[in-house]
């Protein structure tokens, strides 16, 4: 057992190590603290640079009243648009700038007020916005040389037309807004990048060295041996973010290139910000931690290492980035995704908008993903996989290598002929089509498939009768199922704008008007839910889980299952789906389960999209899911230690 | 008297990607006693390393078992870590350590008592000649240094058993020799020694008993004397490829 004298001893060595590493030092102390000065100071020629840009750009100027005088003064300058529509065009996004002209402005009246609306927040209007006021300078003068000419009087012009301008952003939003873009990205990447070569260099490093086996031979239990290494890549990726907080806050309160810009900056980080956006750090630090332990133990040496943590960070990336994709914030799923709720709840917390579920949840959500993790993480040098020899395979293996070739040779070419043919037969009438391309196209090769190679079907595909509660169990996951696919969908689509064909095809494959209910239903629910299970579930799992083992298994034969849907805005929800089906097999032994939740699944979205369901709102929709989930799991779970005591 | 190492019916087998199942040691029984060196004989790949990182607890056997210093290898691995003092020719050294904070770490890993640490690792660095070196990182050290370092850092919790897996290999004739001379001063302290190696002259010179071992299995087991007598050949050399062509495998 883990002992608290044996975890100190090693936790310090390891720091002690990694403090005496100039690359650890570089990750954790000094990349981190010299980003925001260096940013600071490089920043004003970015900017420079950006407005530049922009400038070559349409700027939209939303107008009230008659835009002639403005459109006139503006001579023949194409960039600027001109539209009449009201003020809520701006705070909307469909102008950049809106600006009230007063109908006596140009009949002769004495005086007027040119009343402008802008967004602070975004360079675009606030270009848009000097633009107009350069033009309205220009209609001024004009006015001026008109009354003076008219009058023979010289009249301040100030007084003839003044301008009241609004900015529909506050002080705080819009230094958060310029935060916001930059803070949450670096705090994640630092967070996984910093303790990445301390992980190395305990796991992989020792191996290289040959310390690992003489660490593996002294009385210190290895959860003692694990536990110090992982505190201590912890306390370096917690060190780093740390002190890149602390830089960012030195940076704008200290920093003498800071100057105007500082000024402006320090609001966003009144208040609780900083202390929050270190608790978020935490969680997301003990993730990053156990997952850079996991790998770096799989890796025989620092340099295998690098190259699989190198695509870790990569895939952080995007994540990381959530925070600045438009409208993601009302997307409720993304509070559900790990490392993106934090980009997005921590652009928030800058921008002042504290809204305490999606803090939580972000909170709660990271702290879950990383108590696996960290279970995973614990067990790294519990297995003689930790010495780097032995693997898995059975002597069977070359033949189910063959098979296995086989069985990915077998849905590349079913993919070619599904889509040419099927599309055809589709065009042509679509739900004969569409059963003839599920049964046809995709069941009836997959049969021909396992007589070829000689396999026994029931038993290569599992299609074996499963109990009632399996059963049960699994119809009970598919409202949870259907939660899942829309979130991730929507978080997709916040990302990647899904086009309207798209959805158009959707709602004519499940119009009530054009097909009714008995044909939909076969159709769309219970054909998939047999042809595509047999294929991806039955055939490819079946052959793979025998080569590869059950969880590799799982997660090709989803992404083969999700590309075969042959649409990028549908991958990420179809590979969900396809994951839980996966795994109902493996804990099942059975395809029946996978075919009923299928088509259960379906049918529920055929049934939403038909609005022949009693529609919920989304609180009480993920309530009801998340309680039929629960009992569905219990049930299945109870199933297979039925399953495992008769055996 | 009863053997600090037993060692009964000890067998791994490993899976591998091209080879499948693989017997590296099959059905492996002898004993050693305090004060005696038992040498494992065998060419690379005999399963000679397999065996000794079985008993050091690093891998667990498939079958059979072991105790050591009266302690279980299946049910006691903890203990056993602390009865033993393990040494590969590649277990390495922490490069960014100086020798005395890597014995120092080792020492209080091992739990030895720590008020005792410094005394012993003062006593260490004299009898292999460390001082002068003792507070340089590793990484700067040379082989022959390392070597020292790392043959210190078996030792340093001063355990009754030490099991050295081909230690002399990759090493100068001088760090070699002075090496040897070690092992017989340990043995001469009266603890028990499990000696792997594939240089038939080291064991002549060193072993109080031999076991010869080639593709997994013990082919025989005695002093030198008794294989001679057995084999009727005189050099190690000799009844090793004996053995191996299959002459009289009855362990003695």
């Amino acid at each position: 057992m883990a002992n608290p004298s044996e975890i100190g001893l090693v936790y310090r060595r390891e720091l002690l190590d990694a403090f005496r590493d100039r690359r650890t030092l570089y990750a954790m102390v000094l990349l981190p603290i010299l980003t925001y000065p260096l940013l600071v100071a490089g920043s004003g020629h970015l900017w420079a640079r950006q407005e530049k840009r922009l400038q070559s750009q349409f700027l939209r100027i939303g107008v009230e009243g008659d835009p002639t005088p403005l459109a006139r003064v503006a001579g023949r300058d194409t960039l600027l648009r001109f539209a009449n529509v009201t003020e809520d065009a701006v705070t909307g996004g469909s102008a950049d700038v809106w600006v009230s002209l007063p109908a006596g402005l140009l009949t002769g009246a004495d005086s007027a007020t040119v009343r402008i609306v802008y967004d602070g927040t975004s360079e675009r209007s606030t270009l848009a916005r000097e633009r107009v006021e350069g033009l309205l300078d220009t209609l001024r003068a004009e006015l001026l040389a008109e009354r003076a000419e008219a009058t023979g009087l010289d009249v301040e012009p100030a007084a003839l037309l003044s301008c009241d301008e609004r900015n529909v952003a506050t002080s705080q939003r819009m230094t958060g807004a310029r935060l916001g873009k930059i803070v949450p990205f670096l705090l994640i990447i630092f967070l996984f990048s910093s303790g990445s070569y301390a992980a190395l260099d305990a796991f992989a490093g020792e191996r290289e060295r040959g310390t690992l086996e003489t660490l593996l031979s002294t009385p210190a239990a290895r959860e003692s041996l694990v536990a110090g290494k992982f505190l201590a890549v912890l306390s370096i990726n917690l060190g780093a973010a740390l002190l890149n907080l602390l830089s960012l806050v030195a940076t704008l309160t200290v920093f003498p290139f800071a100057g105007s810009f500082g000024d402006q900056m320090r609001p966003a980080l009144a208040g609780g910000a900083f202390p929050l956006l270190l608790l978020l750090s935490v969680p997301l630090a003990v993730l990053a931690t156990a997952i850079l332990i996991v790998v770096a133990s799989s890796a025989k040496n620092f340099r295998e290492g690098q190259y699989l943590t190198f695509p870790i960070l990569m895939a952080c990336l995007v994540p990381a980035m959530a925070g600045n994709f438009p409208g993601i914030e009302d997307v409720w799923a993304v509070y559900l995704v790990p490392i993106a709720n934090v980009s997005v709840v921590a652009r928030q917390i800058l921008l002042g908008e504290l809204v305490p579920w999606r803090i939580i949840a972000a909170l709660l959500v990271t702290s879950l993903v990383a108590l696996v993790a960290v279970s995973r993480a614990a067990r790294v040098l519990s297995t003689e996989r930790a010495l780097g020899r032995g693997s898995t395979d059975s002597p069977l293996a070359a033949e189910s290598a063959g098979r296995v070739r086989a069985a990915l040779f077998f849905v590349a070419v079913d993919f070619l002929l599904f889509f040419h043919v099927g599309s055809l037969l589709q065009a042509r009438a679509l739900y004969p089509g569409l059963v003839m391309s599920l049964f046809l196209l995709l069941l009836f090769p997959a049969l021909l498939f396992l007589k070829i190679l000689g396999l026994p079907i029931a038993r290569t595909t599992r299609l074996a009768a499963p109990g009632l509660g399996a059963l049960l169990g699994s119809v009970l996951l598919a409202p949870a199922l259907s939660l899942l696919a829309e979130g991730s969908f929507q978080v997709v689509s916040s990302v990647l704008p899904v086009p309207e064909a798209f959805l158009e095809f959707f709602e004519a494959l499940m119009n009530k008007d054009r097909h009714g209910a008995l044909a939909t239903y076969l159709v769309l629910a219970v054909s998939p839910g047999i042809c595509e299970e047999f294929v991806f579930r039955g055939v490819v799992y079946g052959i793979l889980s025998r080569a590869w083992g059950a969880r590799r298994a799982v997660v090709v034969s989803a992404a083969l299952f999700a590309a075969f849907h042959l649409s990028v805005y549908r991958f990420v929800p179809v590979f969900l789906v396809g994951l839980t089906l996966g795994a109902l097999v493996w804990r099942t032994g059975s395809l029946v389960p996978a075919m009923l939740l299928h088509a259960t699944y379906n049918a529920l979205n055929v049934a939403m999209a038909r609005e022949e369901l009693v529609a919920l709102g989304t609180a009480p929709r993920i309530m009801v899911a998340v309680a039929l989930a629960a009992v569905g799991v219990v049930l299945l779970v109870r199933a297979r230690e039925r399953n495992r005591t008769q055996r | 008297m009863t053997p600090i190492v037993a060692v009964e019916g000890l067998g791994k087998t490993f899976h591998d990607k091209s080879r499948g199942h693989v017997q590296a040691v099959r059905d492996l029984s002898f004993e050693a006693r305090d004060g005696e060196i038992f040498g494992l004989l065998g060419p690379n790949g005999a399963g000679k390393t397999t065996t000794l990182r079985m008993l050091a607890t690093i891998l667990s056997p498939t079958t059979g078992s072991a105790t050591i210093a009266g302690h279980d290898l299946l049910r006691d691995p903890t203990e056993i870590r602390r009865s033993i003092g393990y040494l590969s020719s590649d277990t390495g050294l922490y490069g960014r350590l100086t020798s005395r904070e890597v014995l120092r770490f080792f020492a209080r890993l091992s739990h030895y008592p720590a008020e005792r640490i410094r005394e012993r690792i003062e006593t260490l660095v004299e009898r292999f000649g460390m001082a002068e070196f003792a507070d340089v990182r590793c990484d700067r050290l040379s082989t022959g240094m390392r070597q020292k370092v790392s043959i210190a850092r078996a030792v340093i919790h001063d355990p009754p058993v030490l099991i050295l897996d081909e230690p002399t290999a990759g090493l100068d004739i001088i760090v070699g020799e002075s090496l040897l001379r070690f092992i017989e001063e340990i043995r001469a302290q009266g603890k028990c020694i499990l000696f792997s190696t594939h240089v038939m002259r080291e064991a002549e010179r060193l072993c109080d008993r031999i076991g010869i071992i080639h593709e997994g299995r013990l082919l025989a087991v005695g002093t030198l004397a008794e294989l001679q007598e057995r084999s009727g050949k005189r050099y190690l050399e000799e009844i090793f490829v004996h053995l191996v062509e299959g002459g009289d495998g009855e362990p003695i």
